[in-house]
């Protein structure tokens, strides 16, 4: 039997009706730093708390988790822990997965099998970081083309304007001559005026310029009025209890592109024709909610979300926020964002 | 006759370029210098004691706003007039009262044409104030509106940070012990916070607050 659980690439506990330690094998003593001599035979229990539990991160949680399961030996246990990388230990991520034994010689025990899921933990931890490191860089990026366009391009129009405003009026001095110079001017600044205007739209929806300056509240205003407009939708925009009052920046940004990329996925998939934006801060957290009236979709269906809403979904998560989509066919979708002013969570009680 | 001295102050040398020549167009009106950011500007301001200055809203250095009050002060300091002229690319009431608060004379839109610009000049030089059109018809509409209804009006906007914490923690649900536990208060001051909450809210009952909680979306349904 031994030889047999020594074959495995999992670590194994195998625990009698007492919970004293029947079996382990190989994989496990690697895994704990335990040897089988002094491990067989002795009380699960008292080697959790002495032994075992200092290995790990977070020891006195993994302490109770296993212990509870002792206590009332009915259920399948699943959890991931930490190895530490002290007193020679390899550091490792391990998935402790555990169910009572139903029947034979340890009936009445309980089986723990440790899997080594390092691997895949750091490929996760990777991705997340790659996908924070994505989010702030696109953000970055956003905000650096928004900015040369306002303050570069945007900024070179208006002197190009001003220059033809001006040749315009020396012109007038003398209407008879260049009449039809001044009408040719006068219509090449409408353009200019168009291509400012197209710039400055272009750049307040990478980032808003008013966003810095002026805060949520106007610029929320603004978003409303701009898709409004544009789209032809009836979008009303409440907000309680921010008044005049400033978030931290990058929160500002995140909650504005809350908003847009809610509106821009109404536009795109929803058919709506009212839309309500709300924004409401109940400290320490800020809650952003779009109600649309829309054709609606399954919002577990991932296809169904789009990248946009998946994008903003991560968004949030990473801001230490939750985001919950409702949505029914022909019901209409409401979004509802709650994001955390400072780092510290809304703790249930 | 005497011309109109004005210094242009923006951090944009080709808007400046823009401006000049519209300025120097004029007979009645001369650029007479030029600054790229705040600091810049009031120590020309204090060298030239022009006439009138158009000072950008967005400066690198300082927000114009506040170059406007040390203008204004200085101003006041020699008894001789220096007209400011606010430009900005944001149209927004409290900007453009913020302005005339702090001695500004004027308020336009970076969009306006040159020919409004000089206009506004002259405007302010002869002692009145010059608001761009877009002010009266964006802002006036904007103003009654705030007025009226949004924002001001809401009584939740009357709840301080920890009573709309309160507030929430009462629509989940949780018992006046739970909140004060939780939020390391005495149940005395849950209390006196519960009652002010009830009182600012203009309601009398439990399910009013859930209701209203719900309409806010602060809890679920």
């Amino acid at each position: 039997m031994e030889n047999i659980l020594d074959i495995l690439p999992v670590g194994v506990f195998v625990l009698d009706n007492s919970f004293h330690v029947a079996e382990i094998n190989s994989a496990l003593e690697t895994f704990f730093g335990l040897a089988r001599e002094d491990t067989v035979g002795r009380d699960k229990r008292k080697l959790v708390a002495e032994r075992i539990c200092h290995i790990f991160e977070n020891g006195e949680a993994f302490r109770k988790r296993v212990l509870a399961t002792y206590d009332d030996n009915t259920y399948i246990e699943r959890f991931i822990c930490h190895v530490l990388p002290i007193n020679d230990l390899q550091e490792r991520w391990l998935e402790h997965s555990s169910q009572p034994i139903a029947r034979g010689a340890y009936q009445g025990g309980r089986i723990e099998v440790y899997t080594d899921v390092t691997d895949r933990v750091l490929a996760e931890q990777e991705i997340h970081w790659l996908s924070t490191q994505t989010m702030q860089l696109v953000e970055k990026e956003k905000s650096r083309i928004a900015s040369n366009l306002h303050d570069g391009l945007g900024q070179t129009i208006l002197a190009i304007k001003f220059s033809l405003e001006n040749i315009h009026e020396s012109l007038k001095k003398q209407p008879k001559t260049f009449e039809r110079q001044q009408a040719d001017l006068k219509k090449t600044i409408t353009w200019i005026e168009n291509m400012g205007r197209e710039v400055s739209s272009i750049s307040s929806n990478l980032m808003p310029s008013m966003l810095g300056p002026l805060g949520l509240e106007e610029t929320l205003t603004w978003l409303k009025e701009q898709y409004a407009s544009l789209y032809g939708l009836d979008i009303h925009y409440q907000s309680y209890g921010l008044g005049d009052r400033r978030l931290p920046a990058d929160l500002e940004v995140a909650v504005f592109r809350v908003f847009q990329e809610s509106l821009n996925n109404i536009i795109k998939h929803a058919s709506a024709k009212h839309v309500e934006l709300k924004l409401v801060y109940s400290h320490p957290t800020i809650i952003a909610t779009i109600t649309d009236d829309g054709i609606g979709f399954n919002p577990d269906d991932k296809v169904a979300l789009g990248t946009g809403l998946r994008i903003m979904k991560q968004r949030i998560l990473e801001l230490n926020g939750n985001i919950k989509i409702t949505s029914q066919i022909q019901r209409g979708t409401t979004i509802r964002a709650e994001l955390p002013i400072q780092d510290n969570h809304h703790e249930k009680i | 006759m005497k011309k109109f001295e004005v210094l242009l102050v923006d951090d944009h040398p080709l808007v400046r370029d823009g401006l000049r020549d519209a300025i120097n167009a004029q007979h009645d009106m001369v650029v007479v210098g030029e600054a790229e950011d705040g600091a810049q500007a009031l120590r020309i301001v204090q060298q030239l004691k022009p006439s009138a200055v158009m000072l950008d809203i967005g400066l690198p250095d300082f927000n114009g706003l506040e170059i406007a009050t040390q203008i204004h002060q200085f101003s006041e300091s020699i008894k001789q007039e220096i007209h400011v002229i606010m430009l900005s690319v944001f149209l927004k009431e409290s900007l453009v009262f913020q302005a005339l608060q702090n001695g500004a004379h004027g308020y336009i839109v970076k969009s306006a044409s040159s020919p409004e610009i000089v206009h506004a000049i002259r405007h302010v030089c002869n002692g009145r104030y010059y608001l761009s059109p877009e002010v009266s018809t964006n802002i006036i509409p904007e103003y009654l509106k705030s007025h009226n209804s949004g924002q001001t009006n809401n009584p939740y906007n009357k709840l301080t940070k920890r009573e709309q914490q309160i507030f929430r923690l009462i629509a989940e649900g949780h018992s006046n012990k739970e909140i004060a536990d939780f939020l390391s208060i005495s149940y005395k001051t849950v209390e006196r916070h519960r009652a002010n909450i009830m009182e600012k809210l203009d309601m009398h009952s439990y399910r009013e607050l859930i209701k209203f909680a719900i309409e806010l979306g602060i809890v679920e349904a």
